[in-house]
Order: C-alpha cells, then structure tokens, then sequence
C-alpha cells in the first residue's frame, strides 16, 4: 500500500513535490522539525500549522540529473525515510522527556565535586545490594546542602 | 567487607512497571538496531526494540530483560543502586577534559623542501627572516604553554619542515625542559618531519632529549612522491631512510608516521598498507584529506567524496583485519580511537573526535609569527586569510585573554555535540565530536549541517561499520577489535578468550 493510499500524501503529477497531512495528536512540532532537518539534504520542506494538523510540502531539491548530481534521489523513496525519521523522532522526544531529569542528575553526580548533591544515592559501588535503601524505588534523593 | 545478601524473594521479577534510564537509539538496518546508554554503553537488539521499551512492552520474563537492565537502560523494584555507577562511566568518559590544553603545537618556520598538493602552509623561501619563528615569541609561547593546569604536556614542533629550523628547536628545549621540572610538569616532545633533512647531530640531540619523532608515508614510493614531490623526486628514499636511522639511534616505538589520503590514494589502499608492513610500522591512520587551504584549491588533484573515502576505509580495514589473520599485529588508528570509546569507559586524547571540541581546550597552535590558532586546521584556514580562529598573539595576549577571546568564545558556543541540531539525539554522540573548525570551513557554520556534513558522515558509517564488525561470526575479527583496545595481538587474544 502506498502512502498516497494512506490518505496521508499527496504528490504532484511529476512526482517531485509532495503535500503531508500530521495528525498533531501522534506527532509533535519537535518530532517534525527534526525528520524534516534529516531529509534537507535532498528535500527542502514548508510547514504550516493547523489546529489539529501540520501540513508538510517536501520538494525535491535535485530534479534532473547533472553532472554533480549524476543520481538525483526519488520522491517514493525519500517518503519512507520521513516517516522512520518521524517516528524515530518523536520516540527520541518521549525517551527525552521521560528520563530528563534522571539524565541531569547523572550528569550532575559526574562533574560535581562537593555539593551538589550532599547525600550519596541509597546503596554503595562496592555493595549496593546489601545498603538499597526499603524507603522508595527511585533512584537518587536530594537533600538540602546543609553547607549552604 | 562483610557482605550481606537480600532474600531470593528479592530477586523475583518485578511486578510493577520498569522505569527508562537515558539511552538513544540508531535503526542499523531493518532487522535491527543499537541502543546506547548515556555513557556509551551499547546493546544490538532486534529492530522495535526501542519502541518496546518506550511503551513499557518488554516482559520482566523476556531475555531481553535482564540485558537491558544490566547494560542500564531500565531499571524496576529490583535495580540496584544505578547512580553512582553510571556517574562514575559518565566521568571517566570525560576525564580529557581535566587539565585543560594538553598539545601544544610550536610552528617553528614555514619553510619547506616538499611541494606536498594537499599542504596548506609551506613555503619555499632560503629566507630565514620571513617565516621563522623569532626567540621572542618562542619564549613567550613556552611560557604560556606551561601556563596550563595540565601536569602532563606534547610540545609538538611543525612547520613547513621544523628541521630547517632546528637551531630554534634547540632553543625552545633548553627552555622549555627546566621551565617544565620548576612547574612539576611532565613535557613529551615530538618533531614533525619529513626526515629529509635528518643528519647525525639532529639524531644524537633527539636521543640525548628524548625527542620522538614523527614523520609522513604516503604509500609505496610511486604514491609517496607523486604525492609529496621535492626535488631531485625522491622524497619515499628520504622518508624511509630517515625512518631507518631514526629507529636505529632512538628506538622503534619513538618514531611513527602518518598518512594522508589523496585521489590517487583512493584507488590503492592495500599497497599503502602493505608499504607500512614493509617499513615494520605496527600502527597505519587511515586519514582522509582536510578540506582546507590548498587542499581545496588543489581539488582536482587531491579532492574527493567523503563516500569514496569511506570505501577505502572499509577496504583498507579489511585488508588490515586479514593482515592480523596472518599473524601481523597492525592496528587501524582511527578505528581504535572510536572502538575504545565504544568498549569501554574511557575517553581518548585525540582532540579531533571530542565534545567538547578539543579546538583550544585541548590544543593550542602558536604559529610562526606567534599568532595563536585553536588547532592545526585553524592555523592553515588563516594561511588562506580566513583568520577566524586566530585567538590572539603570544607577544600582546595572556593565556586568560587567549581563553575568553570573542573567536574562542564562538568556537565554544559550537564545541558541545550534545547541543547540537542531528547531534543531541544521535546514538553515537559519546562516540563521536563535534568539529567547529571543519564545519566553518567546509560549510561556512561553524555548528554544521549534519545531514550534508563529511564529518557526520564519516563518523556515522564508521561507527556502523564497527558495529557490523563487531557482530561478525568470525571470532577473529572481534579477537582482533578487542585486542586494538586491550593492547593485545591476536594470537594473546586467542588464548585469552575460549574458542
């Protein structure tokens, strides 16, 4: 089944431009950017914003073959590459999102070399079976630097 | 320490909902795809997995459970304490950053006997005058160098042909040295040369010194002189006889060479390293050409796709695996560099695949005229009067006003992968650097388009392809992989790993 079948695209009759409808529900403006900053190289996009919808218009950059270009890509098999990039995507932003603030602590705990966080987090790296902390499953507490 | 240890009910399978630790995925190809955790960690699963994992599918039950748990990816009811561990790999992968600038690059003269195509920089001139460095700004420059924190110093002498200038050289060592032993400071010295010029003297102050040196091999004799040309053609004779004298007086593991990747390279990547094998060299650095300077001026004789780069590579690489198979220990550089990275949690020192970028922060050039660039490229952009990355001047600047310059500032609002649009989401970013320098030149951005970037590119494939290998069936190829990272041959990897 084709995208155009999918009700999703639509192309011109040359096959160099294509009109894409996303739901704002399933894709964020985030996730779209991003596919859309991954296909420039052989595309160049327009998005416009509706209230339930991105309409997205990708045209190929390179049409015909040239000396530079002697193999100008295909709209139908840069089409499949959007829709990985844009699933990807947004899968990176929900990964993001959900283990922000479990990152900067990481990162945080890494570079600090007193005080940013005044208690160790519950168990130790030579026996962090034997000291896990029966108080709560996450992972680190912060407490107030009691120096400050 | 007494150890205690929880109930076997404590180790049944969670329950309640897993939770995600940071981690970024690439799709390989459509069967699979790897993830990697926020301190390189990496596991090639079957393709979906990701999503899976997002969506809170993956059964406590599945095998694939307790790689992902153990590789830190989730962590339940039942992870250990995850934090300091990860924390700790966090560090240890950016432990280059203590110290600051560690290599420092001295360009002594710009003179040269060579008339290299892709050289940006030399000069051939009998005038001393006009392109040496003067003792003012060599002095000022030694005492900027050991201005930086780092305990552990390069001082690199470069050119042109920093032979010619060796007077100087002489002079900057018999500051440079007692300066270093006052300030506690170790100083490694290396010279950078085409060993043409390479006379009994130079060789008896290079031993006396401890001085390594480090020179050019392009290839078999009919690549290395149509690729560096001097007169009377004969610059493979020079090279490789200087490499024999050199190892004779200092010692095999104090000389090493580099090679540089030209059209005409392209299309022999197997006799160029056979020709290291012949020269009993243990190492060869598979390098493409910097697009700067004369480089690109010169395309069309030594420019080229990053595509055709990435061809040789691979199949120079293979040929170098085959070349381990048969017993010769020869390690591919740049594919160590990253597969350090990848198989373990350390970092490496090599300032051109680091974030933050190791332009300045970890290597400063000080140029002939005591110009001060950012890094070697820098140097060779300003030599075609873009002097974007010219930081200052060892004669009219502090270290500290070097180090807050309005160029340096803006190389640092690019020097961080980690913030950069393609970079911030990609799975290989603790693989991987930004290059600002290369991205101006080549791109005019010093932040870069990473969908049309060479850097991106060359990275990205180079790491997928490391990844193919190191999934291969063939247990050799993963023995010699692993032995480039453990400073193990093949034949110590065999009977270190059950067959």
């Amino acid at each position: 089944m084709s995208f155009a079948e999918l009700g999703q695209v639509t192309m011109d009759d040359r096959h160099t431009c294509a009109s894409i409808l996303l739901n704002k529900q399933v894709y964020s403006k985030g996730a779209v950017l991003r596919a859309c900053y991954w296909l420039s190289r052989d595309l160049h996009f327009g998005i416009d914003e509706q209230e339930h919808h991105f309409t997205i218009t990708a045209g190929l950059r390179t049409i015909q073959a040239s000396l530079t270009h002697p193999k100008p890509a295909k709209l139908e098999d840069l089409l499949p590459e959007f829709f990985d990039a844009l699933l990807d995507s947004q899968l990176r932003i929900d990964i993001q999102q959900e283990t922000a603030s479990v990152r900067e602590l990481i990162i945080a705990k890494a570079f600090a070399e007193s005080g940013v966080l005044e208690d160790p987090p519950p168990g130790t790296f030579e026996d962090p079976v034997a000291t896990r902390n029966s108080t709560g499953h996450d992972l680190v507490q912060i407490s107030p630097n009691k120096d400050r | 320490m007494a150890r205690t240890f929880l109930p076997r009910d404590s180790f049944k399978a969670s329950s309640s909902p897993y939770r995600l630790l940071p981690f970024r995925f690439h799709r390989l190809n459509p069967t699979t795809e790897v993830l990697v955790n926020e301190s390189g960690e990496f596991m090639i699963a079957p393709a979906g997995t990701s999503r899976k994992l997002v969506k809170g599918e993956i059964s406590p039950a599945a095998e694939i459970y307790a790689t992902l748990k153990a590789k830190h990816f989730l962590y339940d009811d039942y992870s250990s304490t995850l934090l300091d561990v990860l924390a700790s790999k966090y560090r240890t992968k950016y432990d280059f950053l203590a110290g600051s600038t560690k290599l420092h690059i001295f360009v002594v003269t710009l003179r040269c006997d060579h008339s290299c195509h892709y050289c940006q920089v030399s000069r051939q001139t009998p005038n001393k005058d006009e392109y040496d460095m003067k003792p003012a700004a060599a002095e000022a420059a030694v005492n900027m160098m050991l201005e930086s924190p780092s305990k552990h110093l390069t001082l690199e002498f470069q050119g042109g042909e920093p032979l010619l200038a060796f007077d100087l050289i002489k002079y900057v060592v018999s500051i440079a040295k007692p300066r270093a032993t006052l300030k506690n400071k170790v100083l490694d010295i290396v010279i950078t040369s085409n060993l043409a010029n390479l006379t009994d003297e130079i060789l008896c102050y290079c031993r006396d010194e401890k001085i390594k040196l480090s020179t050019s091999l392009d290839g078999p004799e009919f690549l290395h002189n149509a690729n560096r040309p001097r007169p009377g053609n004969n610059s493979y004779q020079a090279a490789v006889e200087g490499i024999r004298r050199a190892r004779k007086a200092l010692g095999s593991r104090q000389v090493a060479a580099l090679m540089t990747t030209t059209q005409l390279s392209l299309q022999h990547p197997k006799e160029i390293i056979d020709e290291y094998v012949r020269q009993s060299f243990h190492t060869i650095f598979l390098r493409p050409i910097s697009p700067f300077g004369f480089a690109v001026r010169s395309r069309k004789r030594t420019g080229y796709e990053m595509d055709a780069f990435l061809d040789f590579y691979r199949t120079g690489l293979a040929h170098i695996l085959n070349i381990n198979r048969k017993g010769y220990n020869l390690v591919e550089i740049y594919s160590s560099i990253l597969l350090k990275k990848m198989l373990t949690p350390h970092g490496t020192g090599y300032v051109d695949l680091q974030s933050p970028s190791g332009a300045g922060l970890s290597v400063l050039v000080y140029n002939y005229d005591g110009d001060i660039y950012a890094t070697d490229e820098a140097r060779m952009l300003a030599e075609m009067n873009d002097r974007t990355f010219c930081l200052g001047n060892v004669l009219t600047h502090s270290r500290a006003q070097i180090l807050t310059s309005p160029a340096f500032v803006k190389v640092l609002e690019a020097a961080c992968n980690q913030s950069l649009p393609g970079c911030s989401d990609c799975a290989f970013q603790p693989y991987c650097g930004s290059d600002p320098v290369y991205h101006h030149a080549t791109q005019g951005d010093m932040h870069g388009h990473r969908p049309t970037s060479g850097f991106c590119r060359r990275n990205m494939e180079t790491i997928r392809h490391l990844l193919g290998l190191l999934q291969s069936s063939d247990p050799d190829v993963q023995n010699i992989l692993w032995g480039w990272v453990t400073d193990r041959n093949l034949a110590e990897m065999r009977e270190s790993v059950p067959q």
